[in-house]
């Protein structure tokens, strides 16, 4: 059933962003040709100033309209009105959720994805060329390798830890009459328990460890041992809390639903 | 055979109690109608039936087990609201209950919605309201269910849509299984009813078959309802 399950899912999320993503293609495009044309004709630049501005707002908005929309997705599907048809299919609570979280950090990592593209498409020999990109693979390559993949493990984690946690918030909410005050306050009180969390279990170490104490002392760029240690630590605090938080998700929506 | 018990099951919203101390058996084979005027706890015995609500305390029992997966392959519920993805088109819903539900006849649901004169091309979300609340029926009397859970399946339609709506009720269920249909309108349901379920304030004041409380009252259902809840 998680295969037919990520299909609607897939699908829905798919009708909502695909327009989304296209007009931010189209905006690319415009404002290279608009930038363009400004190198040529100086009366186009003032317009190619405005059309870059929002071009870049665009850019960054990409990512954050992305997460919203997922997340209003959830809430809409399972709590609002179509609730009544997903929690009464013969599927279980923890393929609901298990579709909607890698549902939503696929179109999430793709949004990033796009967001570069975009970049390139609209600016890429403008504002920087094959030399800049030169220059930033010359600085990763001197940089650790497990350092890298851990850095990106930690973003993706992230990615998905924000949405569970949000997941886990409106599902606690969803108990109360008023169900989108009461997720937003569960999900202000989870996030200051993981962060209080994290500081405590980081924090003694750090400072009672003498490696970091003389790492931030002397060299700060070649110890990529010492840092590695710690963002494995902190990848592997983060799982556990988002698997925390799934679990939480999962076990207030089979033993508390409340679709009044 | 009992198939949905309910057992010492009462509900409460904050310190409103909804339901107080439910004992009810639903049989197979049988139209319930449960009958009661606005807040008396109708819908939420239902959510209850489909596990959108957990009882605060005692227990709900479908064919022997808590509500769950195995209870909703057997279930098949309308609510009282539109619960349709308004993005999809009617041939989308129509293989979404064919994905999800095994016992869903696509034939029935598109020979069903031919005759409402509604393509697998049009699209939900420019439907009437009393459209799309046929589509739901349509699609929730398509499936070859244990138990249809009807929750005020006439509710907002119009007379003539009401005949055609119980017509489709009627004809489209199988003899083995028991229909439980909610409403406050009862002269228009009264003449399919097995049994007669009135819930007042959250509790159930009769539990009866229909016949029975023709002969025995000498009156007819609606009559009954409107002396037992007069204001």
């Amino acid at each position: 059933m998680l295969g037919k399950l990520l299909k609607y899912d897939f699908k829905s999320l798919a009708k909502l962003l695909v327009p989304v993503y296209l007009v931010s293609l189209l905006l690319a495009i415009f404002t290279r040709i608009i930038n363009l044309l400004a190198e040529e004709f100086s009366i186009f630049s003032v317009p190619s100033g405005f059309i870059s501005m929002i071009f870049v707002v665009v850019l960054v908005a990409i990512p954050i309209a992305t997460f919203i929309f997922t997340i209003i997705r959830f809430y809409q599907n399972l709590i609002k009105d179509e609730g009544y048809l997903m929690h009464t299919l013969p599927v279980s609570k923890n393929h609901l959720i298990l579709s909607k979280t890698i549902s939503s950090t696929f179109f999430i990592l793709l949004s990033f994805v796009f967001t570069i593209l975009f970049l390139f498409v609209g600016v890429y020999g403008i504002w920087f060329d094959q030399k800049f990109i030169d220059l930033a693979f010359s600085f990763l390559k001197q940089i650790d390798n497990v350092f890298l993949i851990l850095i990106f493990l930690s973003a993706i984690i992230s990615v998905i830890f924000n949405q569970v946690m949000i997941y886990a918030s409106i599902a606690l909410g969803q108990k109360h009459n008023n169900k989108i005050m009461f997720s937003i306050i569960y999900g202000i009180v989870i996030y200051n328990v993981v962060q209080i969390i994290s500081v405590i279990l980081l924090l003694p170490v750090m400072l009672l460890d003498p490696n970091y104490q003389s790492y931030i002392q002397n060299n700060p760029i070649t110890n990529f041992g010492l840092v590695n240690g710690y963002l494995a630590f902190a990848l592997i605090l983060s799982l556990i809390f988002t698997i925390i938080c799934y679990f939480i998700c999962v076990r207030v929506l089979n033993k508390k639903l409340n679709l009044e | 055979m009992q198939f949905v018990q309910f057992q010492d099951l009462s509900k409460s919203f904050g310190t409103k109690e909804i339901l107080k101390d439910i004992n009810l058996d639903l049989e197979k084979g049988k139209i319930y109608g449960l009958l009661g005027p606005n807040g008396s706890g109708k819908t939420t015995m239902i959510k209850i039936i489909n596990g959108l609500l957990q009882p605060s305390s005692g227990k709900i029992l479908i064919n022997g087990c808590e509500p769950g997966i195995e209870s909703k392959k057997i279930i098949s519920y309308l609510p009282e609201r539109t619960y349709l993805n308004m993005n999809m088109k009617v041939s989308e819903l129509i293989q979404f209950f064919k994905d999800f539900y095994d016992d869903f006849d696509e034939k029935k649901a598109i020979k069903l919605l031919y005759k409402l004169k509604i393509k697998e091309t049009d699209q939900l979300k420019n439907m009437s309201k009393g459209t799309k609340e046929k589509v739901q029926l349509v699609m929730v009397m398509s499936r070859k269910a244990d138990l249809y859970v009807l929750d005020e399946p006439i509710g907002g339609v119009d007379p003539a849509s009401r005949d055609y709506i119980l017509e489709t009720i009627l004809t489209n269920f199988n003899e083995d299984a028991s229909i439980l249909i909610s409403t406050h309108l009862i002269s228009d349901i009264e003449k399919i009813l097995d049994q007669v379920i009135f819930i007042n304030q959250g509790k159930i004041v009769l539990n009866e078959d229909a016949d029975t409380i023709r002969k025995k009252k000498k009156t007819t259902i609606d009559k009954l309802f409107r002396e037992e809840f007069k204001c």
